[in-house]
């Protein structure tokens, strides 16, 4: 598995206006769940300008033809808290997963909402 | 005539609370309970046009999420489609909510359920999780403290749910 720098970055694209709060500036837990594959998709985001993050989403949202509506950055440290773990395997290019969730369905609310609120909610 | 009654705290009827037939014949009783029934959703369409009645509006953002997610892959994530069985019981779980508490944000999660937030500020923060599958998921962050469970749904809100909520709202 590829190391990736504590510091480092990664954002989650949201897709959906009911997985974050414009009014009180949050992400909300549910954009941290991961779905049945148990495969949290986010991208590593480092060196990389405002622009060209959002380049990644917009790809990504017209290969699915949904509009991107905001996206959630957060530390690798902080996913590292929560004693999950991040599969780098770069397919596309900067594209990692956040695995080893728990298996309890409530255990996996609450590392969800442990990311959402360590995440900075970017709109679109 | 009407009498204004308090009430206190948590002790408050849920929204569900239907008026009593005890003490008439069957079709009286239902008469008195349908009439009653179209009175209580007259007053509140009046009140939700004037002042904006919170439950409405749960309902309302609930029955867009249902209608934005009950399809496979609507978070292009891979998620799983929010169930009618979810959906209605999650507007069943709104309305047995006490009307002293607030009324949640809602959000559909990508294992097909959905999910209600009670959120104060990031250290304090409340969700329970419904599948339709008579199951209530819950977790809650207050302050240092975290908890996880699971409770069983029946024609009630589990006390514990109730207790989580007075903790976050105390």
């Amino acid at each position: 598995m590829v190391q990736v720098d504590p510091s480092e970055d990664l954002t989650k694209f949201i897709f959906n206006r009911s997985q974050f709060s414009p009014s009180n500036d949050r992400v909300k837990y549910s954009a941290f769940m991961p779905p049945p594959n148990r495969r949290l998709s986010v991208f590593r985001i480092a060196g990389l300008a405002e622009n060209d993050v959002w380049e990644i989403g917009e790809t990504i949202g017209e290969r699915r033809t949904l509009p991107l509506s905001a996206r959630a950055d957060i530390k690798v440290s902080f996913v590292a808290e929560t004693s999950l773990k991040i599969d780098a395997d770069d397919i596309p290019p900067r594209h990692a997963n956040i695995i080893d969730w728990p298996e309890d369905h409530s255990a996996v609310i609450l590392k969800a909402k442990e990311l959402a609120r360590k995440a900075q909610l970017h709109l679109r | 005539m009407s009498v204004a009654v308090q009430c206190i705290g948590f002790d408050c009827p849920s929204f569900l609370t239907g008026a009593s037939s005890v003490g008439f014949d069957v079709g009286s009783s239902n008469r008195i309970v349908n009439r009653t029934d179209e009175e209580i959703c007259q007053l509140r369409e009046r009140v939700s046009m004037t002042l904006g009645h919170p439950l409405d509006e749960a309902l309302a953002s609930l029955r867009e999420i249902y209608r934005e997610c009950s399809r496979e892959d609507w978070d292009g994530y891979g998620a799983a489609a929010i169930t009618y069985d979810a959906y209605k019981e999650t507007e069943k779980v709104i309305k047995l909510m006490p009307t002293s508490i607030h009324m949640p944000e809602i959000t559909a999660e990508p294992t097909g359920g959905i999910g209600l937030e009670w959120y104060r500020d990031k250290s304090q923060v409340f969700v329970i999780s419904v599948y339709g599958k008579h199951r209530i998921a819950y977790a809650g962050i207050f302050g240092t403290n975290k908890i996880h469970g699971t409770e069983h749904l029946e024609e009630t809100l589990p006390l514990v749910i109730i207790e989580h909520l007075r903790r976050l709202y105390s």
